[in-house]
């Protein structure tokens, strides 16, 4: 009866849905324009057209970075990422506090897989600590950034921890590196913020730009600002999955 | 105290982010050098820095409004932080009430474990619900939303008992239902209109509409009002509610009452009056908060556990704002908005007292309380303070407002729904006396009994100037309605916000 | 041309809803929760696409004459706002994932229907 109830109220939020979007969203494939925006003497566009425009300009036009993506990230919706990074602090302190970590990690079963996984992953995993580091530091110019970076570092010592047991990867990065690399990274944000005080007028300002468009320096703001998430990430997913291993059962 | 107003705004959201970033580190060197003591003065310290600066911000920024575009990106293109009526009012509301409770925590919380985590997220859920408030950005709206939800859902889960393990459970599953639905909302508003700051999501909305709103943008604004909805437990969304203030620790639960339900029902303000206009979902608050006020209320009637009561009663009182923000006068509205502070006062001066008894007495049934006047005479005061303020006993501060929102139903012309409202007040006299008879007269138990126990000053403090707080707004509604005017002013005149943000 | 993308928001949006609402189970809700936001995400990104568009990242070949970009690229604003909302959440799944881990190690039981100690 409940499921049924369920099934009604889900497939009546599902068709409204579908009716709304093809009578008034704009079709796929449509951007710039909005249909209900077009009037006779000015058609206004999303917001996206003028940040494709001015992001690759010089500045203080614009950023001067050919990433528009991670233009918007850190220039133009910073504050937002500040947030992100903030809503993972959070989580990370939530989940180790609902798990006691440390002193549970010694009944931990995981003690490694065979020799043939081992070698693979002692030989990968420098690899993958470079393309994490490539990742974080040409975030602004290639597809890339801070977070993928440092999701790509934690998923290497996930392969350790995996290949050669947990304790084995805890002696490599601890919880205590983890937190150091999570909390430096989370104030190093908030001090590059409040450095835009100083050096321009508004919080989380850019500054600091050398050479021109598609330059490694054009841009050192934001690749500090990608490596101090690129730190945070990192700690933080590793601290996530060694208190989730080690509080709530070593069985893999 | 003079302190340069044009980076004050931002500073009051970044001090507590700051001071969440620093505490766990703080924590390893105070527990290694067994300095904890210090580490909670100093979080302490954070919380009143922001306090100060933000009354230091609405001093300065009072009666306008003030826009500080983030990263210096005008408007419609970067994130803005605009400091109107409503976004001041708000984060006086919650700055206050999280400064009183942190003081109440640090002797509440003291000799219990994982404290870094607990202030911890104690400062970032006081960093989201200001964020919230300063906020002039649909999506950062959302952003700051979760970084409130994610802290509340943890901190209800504090004490790992079963309990509260369960009530965090239950939160989090109808609280991430409710912010997909805010997401899915903002990115049907995104759809429509191509912007995120709410002034240009006005302007623009107002184009769309001006044959009708489109079948989406309604959609749009169900999907917010209901997912907004089960953020503040209005009445089909309420279940998660009770169990979560029963859960939590009794800090958390007060800051939840007096803070985070008020966050959401603000931000279902801003959306409705600025972007969608007075008048379109007038008479849906109405409804809701009619059914949320007397199914409160009577929910509240058959409740044996004393958290849970003030839960359900919680609950009742959030109907009582949304009726008055639903009527759409400026009297109804400013009631309504009044009646949040009342209700952040009187509700967490309750919690707070509840707070001291339930660890005095090691439980939180009424049946098994009882004349526990005679032995913690002040709290007894004290308590009948709240509950006659909850009630609207004249020299209180319930009165002026509860008063106020009738007024305006009567006034917009609900006469009958005025009368229902005025009705489900009596609810409120007989839950919440039947509720102090059983705890403070009548026959004591046998564990008022064997009490013996020493008031505790550190505890009382800050319920007392909540009682004080009680009696100013009461004999001086003035002081209230003075501090609504901005806020009402802007909801319904949003061209005010518009000209401001686009000079 | 005939997108999917519409009715895959809407059928992933529909299946999420149902899963939160009327499973038993609470890892099932909570795949249900992850369902219905990617459904969101999804309807996000599928907005800001341009016919026949490119990534909205300026090419090594066209860094002299940048501004071409603008009618070329797809939205990048959709593109970040789903960073950041996949982001919260992968949080909000582990902080809920984490909890219901330590509900079954206390109760022993997956079923949402035991969780109601709370009732009394």
């Amino acid at each position: 009866m409940q499921k049924k109830l369920a099934l009604l109220m889900a497939v009546m939020v599902g068709l409204l849905l579908i009716v709304g979007i093809y009578s008034d969203a704009p079709s796929y494939g449509a951007f710039p324009d909005r249909p209900l925006l077009e009037t006779e003497d000015n058609t206004l566009h999303s917001i996206g057209l003028p940040i494709l425009e001015g992001t690759p300009q010089s500045p203080p036009d614009g950023l001067g970075v050919p990433n528009v993506v991670t233009g918007v990230l850190w220039g133009y919706r910073a504050y937002d990422t500040m947030g992100e990074a903030t809503v993972l602090f959070t989580a990370v302190v939530s989940v180790s506090m609902l798990g006691s970590h440390a002193g549970l990690l010694s009944i931990c079963k995981i003690v490694g897989m065979t020799a043939i996984v081992k070698t693979v992953a002692s030989l990968l995993t420098p690899f993958l600590f470079l393309f994490g580091g490539y990742i974080i530091f040409y975030g602004h110019l290639t597809p890339g950034g801070g977070f993928p970076g440092g999701v790509i570092i934690a998923a290497a010592m996930v392969l350790l921890l995996l290949a050669y047991g947990v304790r084995f990867a805890c002696s490599k990065i601890g919880f205590i590196p983890c937190e150091l690399g999570e909390e430096i990274g989370a104030i190093m944000i908030v001090v590059i913020g409040i450095g835009g005080f100083f050096t321009g007028t508004y919080f989380l300002q850019p500054m600091l730009y050398f050479g021109g468009l598609g330059d490694l320096l054009s841009n050192v703001q934001m690749i500090l600002l990608n490596i101090a998430v690129g730190l945070k990430v990192a700690g933080g997913m590793l601290i996530i999955v060694y208190t989730l291993i080690s509080s709530f059962g070593g069985e893999v | 105290m003079v302190l340069d107003f044009f980076h004050s705004p931002i500073l009051v959201i970044i001090i507590p982010l700051i001071g969440g970033f620093i505490t766990p580190g703080l924590s390893l060197v105070a527990s290694k050098y067994s300095l904890t003591k210090y580490r909670d003065y100093i979080v302490f310290g954070f919380m009143a820095t922001t306090f100060l600066l933000i009354l230091n911000t609405a001093i300065q920024g009072w009666g306008e409004i003030y826009v500080y575009p983030l990263g210096g990106w005008e408007p419609p293109l970067g994130i803005s932080v605009v400091l109107d009526g409503l976004g001041v009012f708000i984060s006086l509301i919650v700055g206050s009430i999280s400064l009183l409770i942190l003081y109440y925590s640090l002797d509440f919380m003291k000799d219990k474990k994982r404290l870094s985590q607990f202030y911890t997220l104690m400062l970032f859920l006081i960093a989201g619900m200001l964020g919230v408030s300063y906020t002039g950005d649909i999506f950062n709206l959302y952003v700051f939303f979760e970084i409130m939800s994610i802290a509340s859902y943890a901190l209800i889960a504090f004490y790992r008992t079963s309990d509260s393990i369960e009530a965090s459970l239950k939160y989090i599953i109808i609280g991430s239902l409710g912010t997909g639905f805010i997401l899915t909302g903002i990115v049907i508003l995104y759809a429509l209109t191509g912007t995120l700051n709410i002034a240009d999501l006005a302007v623009r909305m107002s184009l769309i509409s001006s044959e009708g709103f489109p079948l989406l943008s309604l959609l749009a604004l169900g999907f917010l009002i209901v997912g907004f909805g089960m953020k503040v437990g209005m009445i089909p969304f309420h279940a998660w509610l009770p169990d979560a203030y029963q859960g939590a620790p009794i800090p958390v639960t007060t800051i939840m009452a007096g803070g985070t339900g008020i966050i959401g029902i603000s931000s279902l303000l801003r959306i409705v009056y600025l972007i969608y206009g007075n008048g379109l979902a007038n008479n849906l608050l109405l409804g809701l908060g009619l059914l949320t006020m007397i199914i409160g209320a009577l929910l509240a009637l058959r409740q044996y556990r004393l958290k849970r009561l003030l839960a359900y009663s919680s609950i009742s009182q959030m109907g009582y704002v949304l009726f008055g923000l639903g009527i759409g006068n400026s009297l109804g509205i400013s009631s309504g908005l009044y009646h949040m502070l009342n209700k952040a006062i009187f509700k967490s001066l309750l919690f707070l007292l509840a707070g001291i008894i339930i660890t005095r007495l090691k439980t939180d049934n009424m049946k098994e309380l009882g004349g526990l006047a005679k032995k913690m005479p002040i709290t007894a005061v004290f308590f009948a303070v709240g509950s006659l303020a909850l009630v609207g006993i004249p020299p209180f501060n319930g009165f002026v407002t509860k008063a106020g929102i009738f007024y305006g139903g009567m006034q917009a012309g609900y006469p009958v729904l005025s009368t229902i409202a005025a009705f489900s007040a009596t609810l409120t006299v007989i839950y919440i006396i039947r509720a102090y008879i059983l705890i403070f007269l009548g026959e004591p138990g046998d564990r008022v009994k064997n009490y013996t126990g020493q008031n505790n000053y550190k505890l009382l403090l800050p319920a007392f100037a909540l009682v004080i707080a009680c009696i100013v707004f009461g004999i001086f509604p003035g002081l209230g309605f003075n501090a609504t005017e901005a806020a009402q002013e802007v909801l319904l005149n949003p061209e005010l916000y518009i000209e401001a943000v686009f000079p | 041309m005939m997108s999917l993308n519409f009715p895959v928001v809407v059928l992933l949006f529909t299946l999420g809803l149902y899963c939160i609402l009327g499973k038993k189970n609470i890892i099932k809700i909570i795949i249900g929760l992850s369902i219905m936001t990617d459904g969101v995400h999804l309807l996000l990104i599928s907005l800001g696409y341009r016919s026949e568009g490119i990534a909205p990242i300026v090419p090594s070949s066209m860094l002299e004459n940048f501004s071409e970009i603008a009618g070329l690229a797809v939205d990048p604003v959709p593109q970040a706002l789903v960073l950041t909302s996949i982001v919260i959440n992968v949080c909000i799944l582990a902080l809920a994932l984490s909890l219901a881990i330590h509900k079954f190690r206390q109760q022993g039981s997956t079923n949402v229907q035991d969780f109601n100690n709370l009732k009394n």
